[in-house]
C-alpha cells in the first residue's frame, strides 16, 4: 500500500512541477530548459532552512518560492530578451550553473554526498512522516497549484500570454509589455516549481544534485507535452502517465547489470512511440477545437454558419464608440520630421516629412516597396528611425517602445493580419481593450470581483466590435478557421478594440469582395465621427477615392506629392510611376 | 467545363475532374458537393465571395486539406486526398494566397529547394526559363525573397510553381496586396506561362477586371457549391457580376 502512496506522491510532486512548467511552455511558449535548477533552488532553500534553522515546513516552503522566485527574475530580465534556441542555451546554462554551485558549494550543500538528515514536515503540531499523512498533504499543494494555474490562465492576463505564444509582435501592438508579462510568468512558474523541490525534499529527506539534472529537466518538459501542452489538465495526466511507466519498467526482469540503461531506453522508446503516434499529448495542445455554440451568448446564435457578413456590416452598435464628432479646427496630431529608415544599403524611408490632423483620412499610396508598411512601422515604433523624429499629439514618441506608442493611442493592423490564430475570435478582440485591470497578475487574484466585472463589459463591447464587422456570430471560432476576408474583417474589430484615437490601416481591403468592400469602408470612414484619424495604405483606388481627404504619394522612401484623390491621380508623372504607361 | 455527378472518371480529355466534393476544417463544413471539369490547356477562373470556399476548394484539390467525400482525377487517375508532394512530381503545382515563397533564402536557393528531387542540369535548365520569363529574377538571383519588392515576390512565387514543369496550375490570388502596375504585370505574366507551356490554370482571383484578360471560363463559387459554370461575358461589370452570387 505505501509503494501505492509512494507513486500518488511522485506524480503529485510532477504535477506540481509540470502545471508550472505548463505556464512558461504550454502557455507562452517560452522554451526554457531550467526548470529543474527552480526544482533545486527550492528543494535547497526548503531543506537548509530546515536543517539549519529549524524553521516551519510551511514558511520554508515561502522562503523557497521567495528565493527561486528572485533568482528566477535575475535570470529572467536578460534571458527573456532572448527567444528561441537562444533561450534554450540562456536556460541551460542556469541549469549547469545551479548544478555546479551545488556540486561544489560543499560548505553549504555538502557537494555531491547531498543533504541527509532533511526534517519531516510537521503541520499544526502533527508530524507528517508516513505516507499515508504525506498523501493530503501532497494532493492538497498539487490542488493549490492547479487552482492558482488555472486562475492565472483565465485570466486577462493568461489570455495574454496566449497571445504572446501566438504573435508577439501582434500583441506588442495591441499595447502589451510583452517583455514584462514573460518576465512575470518565468518568476510565477520558478516560485511554483519551488513548492515541488521543497515538498521532494521534506519527503525524501536527502537531496543531491544528482536529482536536479538535464533529465529531470527533460522529464518535466515530457510530462507537460505527453499532458498536452497549454491544457490545463495536461500536466497532470502527463505526471500521472510518465511516473506509472517509469515504476511499471522497474517491474522488468532483466540482468542487474544492465537494468539501468535498458530501463531508459525501454522509457526513451516508449516516449518516442508516444509522440509518433499522439504528438499532441493526451489532450491535444492549445489549438483547441472551436467552442461549442451553445457558448456563445445566446444572442448571436445564428444559423449562416460560413456566410460572409454582408448582412451585418450595416449594423452599428450604440456605444460602441465615443462620440467626438470631427473637430472644426482641428490640431496637427502626428507629425513626421525628416525621417529616415536605412536597411543597409537600402533606403527605405528616404527624409520622409508629413503630418496628420485629427479627424483626417489619409490615404498613403505608392509602388510595392514605396516604404509605406515601413514608414508604419516606425511611426508605431516597432523600428526606430535613423534620423528625424515623430510626434504625436505634441510629444516626441520616436524612443518609445511600441506597446508605450499603443498607449498614447496610436494602433496599426498589419498587411499578414498577425491573428492569434489558437484563439477564439471573440479572445482576439477581448485581448486588445486597453487598461485591464486582470493583466497585473496580482490583482487578477486579489481584486476579483472588479476583474471580473471589467471582463463582462470587455466582452460586450468586444462582441459590439465584432458585430460592426459582421462576424458576430463566429465568436466561437478559432482565428485560424475563417477565411482569409474574415480574418481580415477580425483584425480590423481587434484594432478598433484598442480605443486608439488614429488608426493605421495596412491594405484593408486586399482580398475583399466588391460586397464587403462597399458595406465595410463607408463604416470605417464613419469612424471620424467618433474622434477617429485614419492613415491608410491601400492599392485599391476605389476605396482609396471613397474614403480619404488627401493622399500623400510615396515613391522610393519619399513623399513625391500630397494632395486630394482627384489632383493626385491627374499628375501624370504620378499616375505612369503607379499605374505604369 | 459543366459539373456534373457520378463516381468513375468520365474518360474524356480532361485535365482535371472533381466530383462532389466535400471538404472543411475541423467540424466546419465549406465545401458542399463541388463538381467540375476542365480541359487540357484550359485556364478557369474561381470567382464569389469571400468564405465562399475558393481557396478550400483549392487547397482540397492540392492534398492540403483533406476531403471528406468525392472524388478528384487528374487525368483520368483518382489523386483524391492524395499528398501535395505526389502532385508535385506528377506535374500539379500550387501557389499559395500571400507570398508562398522562402523569405530568408534567395532567389536562387528558392528555386533549388523547390526543385528538390531534380538533377542538377535539370534545375539549371529549369532556372533558365523562369530567368527567361521573369528577367528581374536573373538580377536579384543573390538577393533574399523577403527584401524583393511585392511584384517581385510574386514572380518569384510563380517561377517556384514552374520547377517541376506542372501541367495544371492552382493559383490562389497572385494580385493580392500588389499595386495597379504590378498587378497588370503578374496577370500577364500568368497570360505568357499559359501561352508557352499550354498548361491548364485554376486561377482564385478578386479582381474580375484582371481575371476576365486570362480566363475564358469562370466558376462562380457560392457557400461551397458552385452556381454558374461557363463563359461570362467580358463586358460585364463588377455589378452585373454580383446577380451570380
Amino acid at each position: 500500500m505505501d509503494y501505492i502512496l509512494h507513486i500518488l506522491i511522485m506524480i503529485s510532486i510532477f504535477a506540481i512541477l509540470g502545471l508550472s512548467f505548463n505556464l512558461i511552455l504550454g502557455y507562452t511558449g517560452l522554451i526554457a530548459m531550467c526548470h529543474a535548477a527552480f526544482f533545486a533552488i527550492g528543494a535547497y532553500t526548503s531543506a537548509l532552512l530546515g536543517m539549519h534553522f529549524k524553521i516551519n515546513f510551511l514558511l520554508g516552503i515561502a522562503a523557497a518560492m521567495i528565493v527561486t522566485g528572485a533568482v528566477s527574475l535575475l535570470v529572467a530580465i536578460p534571458a527573456i530578451r532572448v527567444r528561441d534556441e537562444y533561450l534554450i542555451v540562456t536556460t541551460l546554462a542556469l541549469l549547469m550553473i545551479v548544478y555546479t554551485v551545488l556540486m561544489n558549494w560543499i560548505d553549504l550543500t555538502r557537494g555531491a554526498a547531498g543533504l541527509s538528515g532533511i526534517p519531516r514536515p510537521s503541520l499544526f503540531g502533527y508530524p507528517i512522516s508516513t505516507p499515508t499523512a504525506f498523501i493530503p498533504l501532497m494532493i492538497g499543494f498539487a490542488v493549490i497549484v492547479f487552482m492558482a494555474c488555472w486562475r492565472v490562465v483565465h485570466s486577462p492576463f493568461g489570455r495574454v500570454l496566449q497571445a504572446i505564444r501566438e504573435d508577439e509582435v501582434a500583441a506588442e501592438s495591441l499595447g502589451k509589455n510583452v517583455r514584462a508579462f514573460k518576465i512575470w510568468i518565468f518568476v510565477t512558474g520558478g516560485a511554483l516549481a519551488a513548492i515541488a523541490g521543497s515538498l521532494f525534499a521534506h519527503y525524501m529527506t536527502y537531496i543531491s544534485p544528482a536529482n536536479f539534472t538535464i533529465v529531470d529537466t527533460t522529464l518535466i518538459f515530457a510530462v507537460v507535452i505527453i499532458g498536452g501542452t497549454g491544457k490545463s489538465w495536461g500536466p497532470v495526466v502527463g505526471a500521472a502517465t510518465l511516473v506509472s511507466v517509469m515504476e511499471v519498467l522497474r517491474f522488468m526482469e532483466i540482468s542487474p547489470v544492465i537494468v539501468g540503461f535498458t530501463r531508459q531506453i525501454a522509457y526513451g522508446a516508449i516516449l518516442i512511440l508516444f509522440m509518433c503516434f499522439r504528438p499532441q499529448g493526451f489532450l491535444g495542445t492549445f489549438a483547441t477545437h472551436p467552442r461549442k455554440d451553445g457558448e456563445k451568448p445566446a444572442s448571436l446564435r445564428r444559423g449562416d454558419q460560413g456566410k460572409i457578413p454582408s448582412e451585418g456590416l450595416g449594423e452599428k452598435i450604440p456605444g460602441l464608440f465615443q462620440a467626438g464628432g470631427r473637430p472644426e479646427s482641428p490640431e496637427k496630431l502626428l507629425e513626421l520630421t525628416g525621417v529616415s529608415k536605412n536597411f543597409g544599403g537600402l533606403k527605405a524611408v528616404n527624409h520622409c516629412t508629413m503630418d496628420l490632423s485629427e479627424g483626417e483620412i489619409v490615404g498613403l499610396i505608392g509602388p510595392n516597396g514605396a516604404g509605406k508598411t515601413t514608414l508604419f512601422n516606425v511611426i508605431t515604433g516597432f523600428y526606430s528611425p535613423d534620423t528625424g523624429s515623430v510626434s504625436f499629439a505634441g510629444k516626441d514618441i520616436s524612443a518609445l517602445p511600441a506597446y508605450r506608442i499603443t498607449h498614447l493611442g496610436i494602433a496599426r493592423s498589419f498587411q499578414d493580419l498577425r491573428l492569434f490564430h489558437n484563439m477564439t475570435v471573440l479572445d482576439n478582440v477581448v485581448v486588445a481593450r486597453p487598461r485591464q485591470t486582470g493583466e497585473n497578475l496580482l490583482w487578477a487574484f486579489l481584486r476579483f470581483g472588479q476583474v471580473s466585472r471589467e471582463e463582462k463589459e470587455n466582452r460586450e463591447k468586444a462582441l459590439g466590435y465584432l458585430q460592426f464587422v459582421g462576424l458576430a456570430d463566429k465568436t466561437g471560432e478559432l482565428a485560424g478557421n475563417l477565411s482569409f476576408a474574415e480574418q481580415k474583417l477580425l483584425s480590423l474589430a481587434r484594432l478598433l478594440a484598442t480605443e486608439a484615437q488614429l488608426i493605421l490601416l495596412d491594405e484593408p481591403a486586399s482580398g475583399l469582395d466588391q460586397m464587403v468592400m462597399e458595406n465595410l469602408f463607408p463604416l470605417v470612414k464613419d469612424l471620424v465621427k467618433f474622434g477617429k484619424t485614419i492613415c491608410i495604405v491601400e492599392h485599391n483606388m476605389e476605396v482609396i477615392k471613397a474614403m480619404v481627404d488627401e493622399i500623400v504619394f510615396l515613391n522610393e522612401g519619399k513623399v513625391l506629392a500630397r494632395g486630394t484623390p482627384e489632383q493626385i491621380m491627374n499628375t501624370p508623372e504620378l499616375a505612369e510611376i503607379y499605374f505604369g504607361g | 467545363m459543366s459539373s456534373r455527378n457520378g463516381e468513375k472518371s468520365s474518360g474524356k480529355n480532361m485535365i482535371l475532374e472533381v466530383k462532389n466534393l466535400v471538404s472543411g476544417y475541423h467540424n466546419k463544413k465549406v465545401l458542399r458537393g463541388i463538381s467540375l471539369e476542365m480541359e487540357e490547356g484550359e485556364v478557369v477562373g474561381i470567382i464569389g465571395h469571400n468564405g465562399a470556399g475558393k481557396t478550400t476548394l483549392l487547397k482540397s484539390l492540392f492534398g492540403l486539406l483533406p476531403p471528406w467525400a468525392g472524388q478528384v482525377f487528374f487525368r483520368a487517375h483518382e489523386i483524391t486526398g492524395r499528398k501535395p508532394d505526389s502532385n508535385v512530381k506528377e506535374g500539379i503545382a500550387y501557389m499559395p494566397q500571400g507570398q508562398g515563397l522562402f523569405p530568408d533564402l534567395t532567389v536562387m536557393e528558392n528555386l533549388e529547394i523547390s526543385s528538390f528531387g531534380l538533377d542538377q542540369e535539370t534545375l539549371g535548365k529549369r532556372s533558365k526559363q523562369v530567368f527567361e520569363l521573369f528577367p528581374i529574377l536573373d538580377e536579384r538571383k543573390k538577393q533574399r525573397a523577403g527584401t524583393l519588392s511585392g511584384g517581385e515576390q510574386r514572380m518569384l512565387s510563380l517561377g517556384l510553381t514552374l520547377m517541376h514543369e506542372p501541367t495544371l496550375l492552382f493559383l490562389d490570388e497572385p494580385s493580392l496586396g500588389l499595386a495597379p502596375r504590378i498587378v497588370q504585370l503578374v496577370i500577364e505574366n500568368i497570360a505568357e506561362i499559359n501561352r508557352r507551356y499550354k498548361n491548364s490554370m485554376l486561377l482564385v482571383e478578386q479582381n474580375f477586371e484582371q481575371v476576365k484578360r486570362v480566363a475564358k471560363k469562370f466558376i462562380v463559387v457560392k457557400l461551397g457549391q458552385i452556381v454558374f459554370s461557363g463563359v461570362l461575358d467580358p463586358s460585364m461589370d463588377k455589378r452585373e457580376l454580383w446577380k451570380y452570387f
